[in-house]
């Protein structure tokens, strides 16, 4: 038994990825079969919709249709053209200025996060969530206009006389900017739960022995929120590498992404082969900086520590030195008083506001009397919301995201559920690569998911259903809900189960009388965030849909390209509005269960 | 190969206009008739979506509805629908009865293999046709330019006329778009280049380029999408610009001061069935209604598409003819788009075009 966690620890580390996959088969295998049996369900849609897709994807990639079998010609052609090795490298630059730039914002941000109350960083938090809210359609068309030659921003740089107003829009710098603007919230929330579980204790402890504030920040604090943060940085690289709406609408010539390679390879030249392959290295790209990160930061924390404890913790230790020598290069905000306490909650409202100015300027836009989007808009009609609500075209889109958020959700809750309620209870190095299976969706950009399902979907006949985007969205939704599942289930205390055995309550009874009550919020929190995540989801939709019913996203995409009128930020700002209830339903959930809950 | 076809002519028009109205109409009542005996009560219909859709709700759908009795679900298709068309016939799940198609994505699927039903068409349905405006399998019925739009503020004394003026960026200064396409961008460069209209195809590619790289560093923005283009003119973010007509129409409708001239190429939507499409009959009535002239007319009065029925022009006021593609006053000024040409060249000269954009 000992030796088979070993072989998955090095199967994991020399393969990655489908090792992973491998070393957690070995999980269900090895353990006690019973108590993995829940998993099973989860991991085959895994396997169905994830992983055979994605080995269909790669072999379609080195299949010629054309020629003979078997055949490298898409990979060789792919670095033979120099516009694609350019377009490959201004991926991944542009995916690496994401990450810095999201990592290094959004730090600050946690740290300050971790220190608020939980009733003031819930609220912080719904600020800095803003921008998910509103559909990434029409937060590009806002930067269009914002940012115009005639905008607001063009017009405050003239009254500056700062110059260079009028060429804002269609560059690197503001393409970047736009996708910082929507992984920067992810960037935090991923790396929040790091920061928050640091113990308090330890660094007041560490200030009484003496401890300088600079050896406390680097020593302790900086390795113990090291490995979250870095997790977090590579969930925005990866996100950043299949991004292809921000870049077609506000990039210049020269900003082409590999997302935007493979819609055009797919939708409009209908060259699946080279699609195939361009997504193939989006994987492969995204594999290498996993296990980069995972050489680098130990992400898993499979790896016996060794020695002084590893790579991360030797680079902190030079980080120290270097700030101690620098001498007021010194975060202060880990005491109390002084100005330099202000200092990261001055950075992070300003990054708030940075969030949140974009969508303010927004939403005055659905009530203009303007037959198009301007800023500042002439306000004052319903008209907008009417159109909305009269057009049986949207209203049946809603219903459909409606319903296909409801059936990703249910089945989302069910499969992660179980998982989670086995793998909550196991431990040690299995437990970790099963969550790492279940985390396996995340490090697929969608549309590359999008992309290899298209291929099963359509052997069914499925493609354009509402059951195929269902499907797909589940997928999407699996490891949020894991995630979130995971955690309650890890807080509940399994003694109530022994004991109300004990006092003789039957195994069905433990479960409709004692977790499921005690674990529902839990339950209504991850169903909510899985919802919120299907119905907002545009590639998915965009690939697998375009049937009798579209999704409301998807609706608003096959709008945008034809016509961008005030109708639009009237749906985005509905869309809007549900969504905070809906954020405000499952914030309630989740505090109830805290205030109430055991843990 | 063929996206249009000429219409053959009937010797009086007296015949002509009677068969249409006799057996035309008796047509229709038939095939409605057949199709609900058939237990069929609705078509399904992919179209454009957004505001091209509410014009042919207007125009075609809920006339076709009242007068057959045959429900008409309209639903968008995705941007290019030629993926999913294939898909649809090689699948056999008939999710749309008919599909509006341009003249490209018919040659683009005509070129893979055979994925239309024939129409059927007779020589009365097509007799006040334009030229060039259907197929054995595809009918036109409406009509867009790919034209050019100036901000008329910045050209106080008068803007670009033609499409080597658009280039002269001497006598012409001001902020340019163009198309993040090859498809009609590269027809443009070459009529910029002098190159006359009827000898642009088969396109010299070398040439286009050459003639575009001249213009490259002077376009500020590639645009992609209709809407963009759209919202480019209307808040005046860009002063030059190539269009389409009903997005350009629509710029100048909502208030934008905009001068269109009618300076470029056209190309036509038009309908197709799938092969195989269970509903065909009845599709194929709708098709012919489509090629009304009365029909048309509507059709154009709600949005700035042309007519491909000469005969829809005696229903509209001149000033409504004044702003559609196929007035003969702007049709005069527009080249046929070969969209046979581009189905067999679409894949390598997309491909230069993208090395082009990088370089």
């Amino acid at each position: 038994m000992a030796a088979n966690p070993e072989m998955a620890g090095m199967a994991a580390r020399d393969t990655g990825k489908d090792g992973r996959l491998a070393g957690a088969v070995r999980f269900i295998r090895s353990r006690n079969v019973l108590s993995a049996l829940p998993v099973l369900p989860g991991f085959l849609f895994l396997v169905v919709f994830l992983v055979i897709p994605l080995v269909q994807t790669v072999w379609s990639s080195v299949h010629d249709p054309a020629g003979s079998g078997f055949s490298f010609s898409a990979f060789g052609h792919l670095f033979a053209v120099p516009a694609y090795r350019g377009v490959l490298w201004t991926t991944l630059s542009v995916a690496l200025w994401c990450t810095v730039l999201s990592a290094g914002l959004g730090y600050p941000v946690a740290v300050w996060l971790a220190t608020l109350s939980e009733k003031t960083r819930r609220r912080a938090l719904f600020l800095i969530m803003a921008p998910f809210w509103t559909s990434v359609l029409v937060r590009n068309f806002a930067w269009l206009i914002l940012l115009g030659r005639h905008g607001p921003v063009a017009a405050l740089m003239r009254f500056l006389n700062i110059p260079g107003g009028d060429a804002l829009l269609f560059n690197r710098a503001i393409l970047i900017i736009a996708m910082v603007y929507v992984l920067l919230p992810m960037s935090i929330i991923a790396m929040l739960p790091a920061h928050t579980s640091i113990s308090r204790e330890l660094l007041s402890a560490a200030r009484t022995m003496g401890a300088r504030r600079a050896d406390i920040f680097w020593r302790i604090y900086f390795p113990l929120s090291l490995r979250g943060s870095a997790a977090a940085a590579l969930l925005v690289f990866l996100t950043a590498l299949g991004f292809f709406i921000t870049p077609t609408l506000l990039g210049g010539r020269h900003d082409v992404l590999l997302g935007e390679l493979i819609i055009l390879q797919i939708d409009r030249l209908q060259n699946w082969h080279f699609g195939s392959a361009l997504a193939v290295v989006i994987v492969l790209a995204g594999g290498i900086a996993i296990a980069l990160t995972d050489w680098f930061f130990d992400l898993a924390g499979t790896r016996p520590r060794r020695g002084s404890g590893g790579r991360s913790v030797a680079v902190s230790g030079l980080l120290a030195r270097l700030s101690v020598s620098a001498g007021r290069a010194v975060p202060g905000f880990l005491r109390s008083g002084g100005w330099e306490a202000r200092l990261p909650g001055l950075c992070s409202w300003s990054i708030i506001v940075f969030l949140a100015a974009p969508l303010l300027a927004i939403v005055p836009m659905a009530f203009t009397r303007d037959p198009f989007l301007t800023f500042p808009p002439h306000l004052g009609t319903f008209h907008w919301f009417l159109q909305y609500l009269r057009d049986p075209l949207w209203i049946s889109a809603t219903f459909t995201s409606v319903r296909v958020g409801l059936g990703a959700a249910a089945l989302s809750v069910v499969l992660s559920g179980l998982a989670a309620f086995s793998i909550a209870r196991a431990d040690g190095r299995l437990a970790s690569l099963g969550i790492l299976a279940f985390m396996v969706p995340l490090a697929v950009p969608p549309i590359v998911i999008a992309l290899a399902q298209f291929s099963l979907f359509a052997r069914f006949s499925m493609i354009a259903t509402d059951s195929a985007i269902m499907l797909g969205h589940t997928l999407l939704c699996m490891p949020v809900v894991f995630t979130i599942l995971l955690a309650g289930f890890r807080s509940y205390d399994w003694q109530l189960n022994q004991a109300a055995a004990t006092l003789g309550a039957r195994g069905s009874q433990i479960l409709t009388r004692i977790l499921l009550p005690i674990i529902r919020p839990v339950l209504v929190a991850g169903a909510v965030a899985a919802f919120l995540t299907s119905f907002d989801e545009l590639t998915m939709a965009l690939f697998l849909g375009g049937g009798l019913k579209t999704t409301l996203p998807k609706q608003m995409w096959d709008a945008v390209l034809l016509e961008v009128s005030p109708l639009l930020v009237a749906v985005s700002v509905v869309v809007m509005t549900v969504v905070t209830l809906l954020f405000l339903v499952m914030e309630r959930a989740l505090t109830r269960r805290r205030a109430g809950g055991p843990g | 190969m063929t996206s249009g076809r000429m219409g053959q002519t009937f010797p009086t028009l007296l015949t002509r206009r009677s068969v249409l109205a006799g057996s035309g109409a008796c047509g229709l009542m038939a095939a409605a008739r057949r199709a609900r005996a058939e237990g069929v009560s609705a078509l399904t219909i992919a179209d454009v979506g957004a505001e091209p859709s509410a014009a042919m709700r207007r125009a075609f759908y809920e006339p076709f509805e009242k007068e057959t009795g045959i429900r008409v679900i309209a639903v968008p298709h995705a941007a290019d629908p030629v993926t999913q068309f294939r898909l649809m016939v090689e699948t056999r799940s008939y999710i749309w009865d008919l599909c509006m198609l341009n003249t490209e994505h018919v040659a683009r699927l005509q070129h893979d293999g055979r994925y239309f039903e024939p129409l059927h068409l007779t020589p009365a349905d097509t007799a006040d046709l334009l030229p060039g405006m259907f197929s054995d399998v595809w009918l036109g019925f409406s009509v867009y330019a790919v034209m050019m739009a100036w901000q008329t503020a910045s050209f106080p004394k008068g803007g670009p006329s033609s499409w080597p003026e658009f280039w002269d960026v001497g006598r012409f200064p001001g902020r340019r778009s163009l198309c993040r396409s090859p498809a009609a961008t590269l027809e443009l460069a070459l009529l910029a280049d002098g190159v006359p209209p009827d000898r642009l195809y088969p396109l010299d590619v070398d040439r286009a380029f050459s003639s575009l790289a001249r213009l490259r560093d002077h376009v500020a923005i590639w645009w992609s999408s209709g809407a963009q283009n759209t919202l480019l003119l209307e808040s005046d973010e860009v002063d030059l610009s190539d269009t389409w007509s009903s997005r350009a129409q629509a710029a100048v409708s909502a208030g934008a001061p905009v001068t269109l001239v009618w300076n470029g190429l056209y190309v036509t939507d038009g309908w197709c069935i799938p092969t195989g499409c269970p509903r065909a009959g009845i599709a194929r009535a709708f098709v012919r209604y489509c090629a009304r002239a009365d029909r048309q007319a509507e059709y154009a009065r709600h949005i700035a598409n042309g007519p491909t029925n000469r005969r829809a022009f005696s229903y509209l006021a001149p000033e409504r003819a004044a702003v559609l593609p196929t007035a003969p006053e702007n049709f005069k000024g527009l080249t046929k788009f070969d969209a046979a040409w581009w189905g067999e060249n679409t894949g390598w000269v997309a491909e230069r075009f993208e090395e082009f954009m990088l370089e």
